[in-house]
């Protein structure tokens, strides 16, 4: 678990973070989103202590920071970042190996975590090789998997899927996604991508000029935003269609059979968005829901409750 | 190998056959030789062969590669011809032979492998006329030869250690700001600015005076200690440097995932910076190393002793060979030294590639 309670942190006279309270949950995976300069990255350092702050109070798994030995802490602590920081001069394996032999753990040890990991993030192959000879993709993934080697139960990740292009992007996050429900860890995750971070969140943090704007589940947000700036950030008009993307079908169908023929079928975990893109493209106005069992049918004119459900 | 270098190397051939003189007879020491030309010594045929076997390798490699191990061969052949009891003189087309032989070599496949032979021919050629004046010179220096060229290592193996310590120390407090960055840097530059013969002079007065004011120090204002002074002095640039580059240039999100995972600055320092500086570190070396391997030929001048000694005692006396017998293997040293500290870099640089 992350606590935070009134931080604030101060470059020269700057105010880089203005009294900031935040609770990560064990096991929640919480992303900071905003736009550049807003002290994402900020926040992360203040975590594992490779920055100070001067206001307020951290709590890593309910114990301030201030009493933890900053170099355990971090090496308690799984951190990834954008530009991955994979040592050059270390091929793969030694690379992820680097927390385990910090913390003393037995070669044996050391060689089976990371052979698990390897597995986990399908790299195996690559193991042998130097970073210069990955792939971006690779390299992030290698970077993951370095950040988790040591076992923390506190993950910070900075922007670890920036600068990959969006098909690898996506797989990455699918993969982050299952591995987490495995695994569940307290990750904080800072991205400024909008549809990466409401894909990833179980709790999302939207940040500007230092402060937190809004936080809690990415639905609510959509659904209800406090502020127009958060309103704005979350897409403006297009807000509507990332709460589609977020609601399934299961959540609106009725049992009532549509007054229009013909439809189309569509399983209940579909997402709103992706029905309303089908009905565009077969030129329908209704479709059956169909899983294990029938779950009902589903008309244009119920699209209009996605916001109250 | 292009054609423009090709067209110049037979314009500087032919020169070198027709105006330079090949060998030189000189009755005894003291007294001038004289020139003798390529076309003197050598019968007619032979040149003829030369020329043809020249056209061909135009299209054939093989005996072009030939024709370089045949110079030394023809200067030997022509050397026999020298008069009884006379030192034979090596003249300018001779110089200018083993140059173009040495250029053309570095143009051909398996460079290093056929230099090195062709300067085993050439060493051949020195040994196995004793009637050369270079030889006879050598013969007669070759007690103090062999001393002389120790005290050169020692003097550079001396003062690359020293450098090595200072500019350890140097980088470690501009790193930490302990030192003003600029500040290093103009000093060390100024040092580099002072030509080398007025440093060697400049240090001579205040070790003197040391020297006698603190006897037990073991310094004097003449001999290794002005010369290993000024040498650190001139090597501190190059090495700081390319220590502070290499130091710098490792990535910043490299050394801030090293942080975050938890090394000691120590570890981030030992294990990641320094590897990663190796390369452009080790190529501050070579510089330094190539450049006092040169230097310690001026610091003959104030009594350090080195390859400089025959040189300067060559030049006093007008003996090209004695200058030549310092010269020679003062070049072979720093050639050596270069080829071994570019090995390195590359090496490690490799090591981290694969
Ligand atoms: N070491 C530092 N010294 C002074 N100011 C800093 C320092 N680090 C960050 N800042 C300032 O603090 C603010 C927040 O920076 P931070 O890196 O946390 O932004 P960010 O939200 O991560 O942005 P981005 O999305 O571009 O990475 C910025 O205005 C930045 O200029
Ligand atoms: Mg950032």
């Amino acid at each position: 678990m992350i606590e935070l309670s009134n931080v604030s942190k101060y470059f020269g006279g700057a105010c880089a973070l203005d009294n900031i309270s935040l609770k990560v949950p064990s096991g929640q995976l919480c992303v900071l989103l905003g736009s550049s300069g807003c002290g994402k990255s900020t926040l992360l350092r203040l975590i594992n202590r490779m920055l100070a702050f001067d206001q307020g109070e951290v709590r890593v798994n309910d114990k301030n920071i201030a009493q933890y030995d900053p170099i355990q802490l971090r090496r308690s602590i799984g951190y990834a970042i954008q530009d991955t920081g994979l040592f050059p001069h270390w091929n793969v394996r030694r690379n992820i190996a680097l927390v385990p032999s910090l913390l003393g753990w037995s070669p044996e040890r050391t060689e089976q975590r990371v052979s698990t990991l390897l597995d986990m993030f399908g790299i195996a192959e690559h193991e042998a090789k130097m970073p210069h000879q990955l792939s971006g993709g690779q390299a992030q993934r290698v970077g993951v998997a370095r950040a988790l080697a040591g076992d923390p139960d506190v993950l910070l990740m900075d922007e670890p899927f920036a600068a990959l292009d969006p098909i690898t992007r996506v797989s990455l996050q699918d993969e982050l996604l299952s591995i987490q429900q495995e695994i569940g860890k307290t990750i904080v995750f800072v991205t400024h991508d909008i549809d990466e971070a409401l894909k990833l969140a179980d709790q999302l943090v939207i940040m500007a000029n230092g402060c937190i704007a809004q936080s809690g589940s990415p639905l609510a947000l959509l659904k209800h935003p406090d502020s127009s700036f958060v309103a704005e950030f979350l897409g403006g008009h297009e807000r509507g269609l990332r709460m589609a993307k977020f609601t399934s079908v299961r959540d609106l169908c009725s049992q009532a059979s549509p007054k229009r023929e013909p439809f189309i079928t569509v399983p209940p975990d579909m997402s709103v968005q992706e029905l309303l893109s089908l009905m565009l493209l077969n030129g329908c106005a209704s479709a059956q829901v169909v899983g294990d069992r029938p779950y009902g049918f589903i008309a244009i004119e119920d699209l209009q409750h996605v916001a109250k459900c | 190998m292009p054609v423009a270098i090709r067209r110049t190397a037979l314009v500087l051939l032919a020169a070198a056959v027709l105006f330079l003189s090949l060998l030189s007879w000189q009755p005894n020491r003291i007294l001038p030789g004289v020139g003798q030309y390529a076309y003197q010594l050598l019968p007619a045929y032979l040149l003829a062969a030369l020329a043809v076997i020249w056209l061909l390798s135009w299209r054939w490699q093989t005996a072009f590669i030939a024709l370089l191990f045949a110079f030394p061969l023809l200067v030997y052949v022509a050397s026999l011809q020298a008069p009884d009891n006379n030192r034979i003189g090596i003249g300018g087309a001779v110089w200018l032979l083993f140059a173009l032989s040495m250029i053309f070599a570095l143009q051909l496949p398996r460079a290093k492998l056929l230099v090195a032979l062709l300067l085993f021919a050439w060493v051949g050629l020195l040994w196995g006329q004793p009637m050369l004046s270079l030889h006879l010179e050598f013969v007669q220096q070759q007690g103090a030869f062999w001393q002389e060229l120790l005290m050169h290592l020692q003097l550079v193996v001396l003062s690359l250690a020293i450098t090595i310590v200072i500019s350890a120390l140097l980088v470690l407090f501009t790193l930490n700001r302990w030192l003003n960055e600029r500040l290093v840097f103009a000093i060390l530059s100024f040092l580099q600015t002072i030509p080398s013969i007025a440093l060697f002079g400049l240090l001579m007065v205040p070790l003197s005076l040391l020297s006698k004011a603190a006897p037990w120090l073991g310094v004097s204002g003449i001999g290794a200690t002005p010369a290993v002074i000024a040498l650190v002095a001139y090597s501190l640039l190059p090495m700081v440097r390319n220590a502070l580059v290499g130091l710098r240039s490792v990535e910043l999100a490299v050394l801030n995932a090293a942080q975050g995972m938890g090394m000691t600055p120590g570890q981030i320092f030992w294990q990641v910076r320094m590897p990663l500086a190796m390369p452009v570190i080790i190529e501050g070396v070579r510089i330094t190393t190539v450049q006092a391997i040169g230097l310690v030929v001026v610091a003959a001048l104030v009594g350090a002793g080195g390859m400089g000694r025959f040189v300067f005692q060559g030049l006093g006396q007008s003996a090209m060979e004695l200058v030549l017998i310092g010269a020679l293997p003062t070049v072979v040293m720093a050639i050596l030294a270069d080829v071994f500290f570019s090995w390195l870099a590359k090496k490690v640089r490799n090591d981290r590639a694969l």
